[in-house]
C-alpha cells in the first residue's frame, strides 16, 4: 500500500463512523451541532496522531502481556494533555464538549488503531493512518452534526436558514434525532460506497 | 521482548513514569493560561451585567452567605470613582434539566436588576439552552425592579415568561436570579441606610 493510499483509506473504505462503527458513543452525544461535532472530531484526531506515533515508536520494548495497559496509559496521558491545551486556549468548545474530552480515553478508534495498525508498523506509517482515520471521524461527524443541525435548528455552524419560517424540528437535535440522522446517513453513506 | 515479570514490571513502570512527567509538565505550561481562561470569563460576564464601572470587581470579590442556608455566592463590588453602583453577583441553581445553572446577575445599588448572562449550563440544545443562545429570558431581567415583578415563571403565578418547552430550565434560571438578590438586599441595605438613607429597599424573599 502506498502512503497516499494509507492516509486515504481512512476517509472512505474505512471510515470510522459510518464502515468500522467504532465510537459510537461519542458520534452520537457531540454531534448537536456542526461545530461541536468539528471540535470533537479535531480533538480525537490530535490524539489518535499522537497515540498511533507514540506507540510504533515503543512498539518493540514492550512485553506482550502489558501492551494493552501500557497503550492505555499512553493514550490517557495524550487525552490528559490535549484536555488541558482545551482548557486554556478554546475554553468555550471545551466547556460544550465537557464530559466527552476525558472519555476519549475508551474510544474504540484509539486502541482500535493502537492494536490493529501501529503496533505493527513504521512511526510515518501510524502517523499517516491516525491522521487518515481522525480526518474520516472529523468529517462523518462534522456531517452528522451540520445534518441535525440544519433539521433541527435550520442553521449549519450558526448560520440560520431563514427560508421557512419556522424553528426545525427539534427531535432531531434531542438523542434520538442522533440515532434517526446516524441511521439514514449509514445508508446512503453505504448505497454510493458499494457502487 | 520477553514477558517476564522483570520486564513487564520494568517497562510499565518506565511507561508510567515517563507518562505522568509528561502531563505534569503539561499542567504546569497550561496552569496559567487555564486560570487567565477562566478570570477573563468572569470578567467579561460582569462587564455585561454592570454599565459603567471603573474599578477591578474581580480583585475585590468577597464570598456571601445565602440567608438561610450554607451555600456561599461570590459578590463583585462595582464602583465608580468613590461611589458604589452596584454588585455583580455570580449565582447558580441546581435545579436545571442538565446540570446546575450559573448565571451573573448585575445589581444596582438602587436594588434594580441591571441585566443577567449565563455563565455556565449544559441544558437541552435548542430548548433550555436558548438562555444563553437568545435573549428571550435575559432580556425580560434588564433594569426591572425586583420589588415590583415577581421573578418566577407564569407557571408558578409570576411574571416571566418561561422559555416554550423549557419551564424547568427557566424555573433555575428564575431561582438563581432570587438567590442573587436574597444575597446583595442586605447589602444595598446596608450602604443606603448609612448613607442618606434616600431609596428605601424592602428585603426580598
Amino acid at each position: 500500500m502506498t502512503k497516499m493510499q494509507l492516509f486515504l483509506k481512512g476517509l472512505v473504505k474505512e471510515n470510522p463512523t459510518f464502515v468500522l462503527m467504532l465510537g459510537m458513543c461519542p458520534t452520537l452525544g457531540t454531534t448537536t451541532s456542526a461545530i461541536n461535532g468539528f471540535g470533537m472530531g479535531v480533538a480525537t484526531m490530535a490524539v489518535l496522531v499522537l497515540s498511533n506515533m507514540a506507540i510504533s515508536l515503543v512498539k518493540n520494548i514492550i512485553p506482550d502481556k502489558v501492551r494493552i495497559p501500557s497503550f492505555i496509559v499512553i493514550i490517557a496521558s495524550f487525552v490528559t494533555v490535549v484536555q488541558l491545551v482545551m482548557q486554556a486556549y478554546v475554553p468555550d468548545l471545551y466547556a460544550v464538549l465537557g464530559v466527552f474530552i476525558p472519555l476519549i480515553v475508551v474510544n474504540c478508534i484509539i486502541l482500535g488503531r493502537a492494536e490493529a495498525f501501529a503496533c505493527k508498523n513504521g512511526v510515518i506509517d501510524s502517523a499517516l493512518d491516525g491522521l487518515g482515520i481522525g480526518i474520516g471521524f472529523t468529517l462523518s461527524l462534522t456531517i452528522i452534526g451540520a445534518v441535525r443541525e440544519f433539521l433541527g435548528a435550520l442553521t449549519i455552524f450558526g448560520m440560520k436558514f431563514d427560508f421557512m419560517n419556522s424553528d426545525g424540528a427539534l427531535i432531531f437535535i434531542l438523542a434520538p434525532g442522533a440515532f434517526l440522522v446516524l441511521g439514514y446517513l449509514l445508508a446512503i453513506f453505504n448505497k454510493y460506497k458499494k457502487q | 521482548m520477553k514477558s517476564s515479570i522483570k520486564n513487564m514490571v520494568l517497562v510499565l513502570g518506565t511507561i508510567t513514569l515517563i507518562s505522568s512527567l509528561a502531563v505534569s509538565g503539561f499542567y504546569l505550561l497550561t496552569k496559567d493560561a487555564i486560570e487567565f481562561a477562566n478570570q477573563s470569563k468572569i470578567n467579561n460576564a460582569i462587564a455585561e451585567v454592570m454599565p459603567g464601572f471603573d474599578n477591578a470587581p474581580s480583585n475585590e470579590m468577597f464570598l456571601c452567605q445565602v440567608p438561610g442556608t450554607t451555600d456561599s455566592l461570590s459578590v463583585y463590588p462595582a464602583r465608580k470613582g468613590e461611589k458604589q453602583i452596584g454588585y455583580a453577583v455570580k449565582t447558580f441553581s441546581n435545579k436545571g434539566y442538565g446540570g446546575n445553572v450559573e448565571l451573573m446577575v448585575g445589581i444596582l445599588s438602587n436594588g434594580n436588576i441591571a441585566s443577567v448572562s449565563v455563565v455556565a449550563e449544559s441544558e437541552t440544545p435548542g430548548l433550555g439552552h436558548k438562555m444563553s443562545t437568545d435573549s428571550i429570558l435575559v432580556s425580560q431581567f434588564k433594569g426591572i425592579n425586583p420589588e415590583k415583578k415577581k421573578i418566577s415563571v407564569k407557571k408558578d403565578n409570576g411574571d416571566i415568561d418561561a422559555i416554550t418547552a423549557a419551564t424547568i430550565s427557566s424555573r433555575a434560571f428564575c431561582e438563581a436570579v432570587n438567590r442573587a438578590l436574597a444575597v446583595v438586599n442586605p447589602l444595598i441595605k446596608k450602604t443606603t441606610d448609612a448613607s442618606s438613607g434616600a431609596t428605601h429597599v424592602k428585603k426580598e424573599e
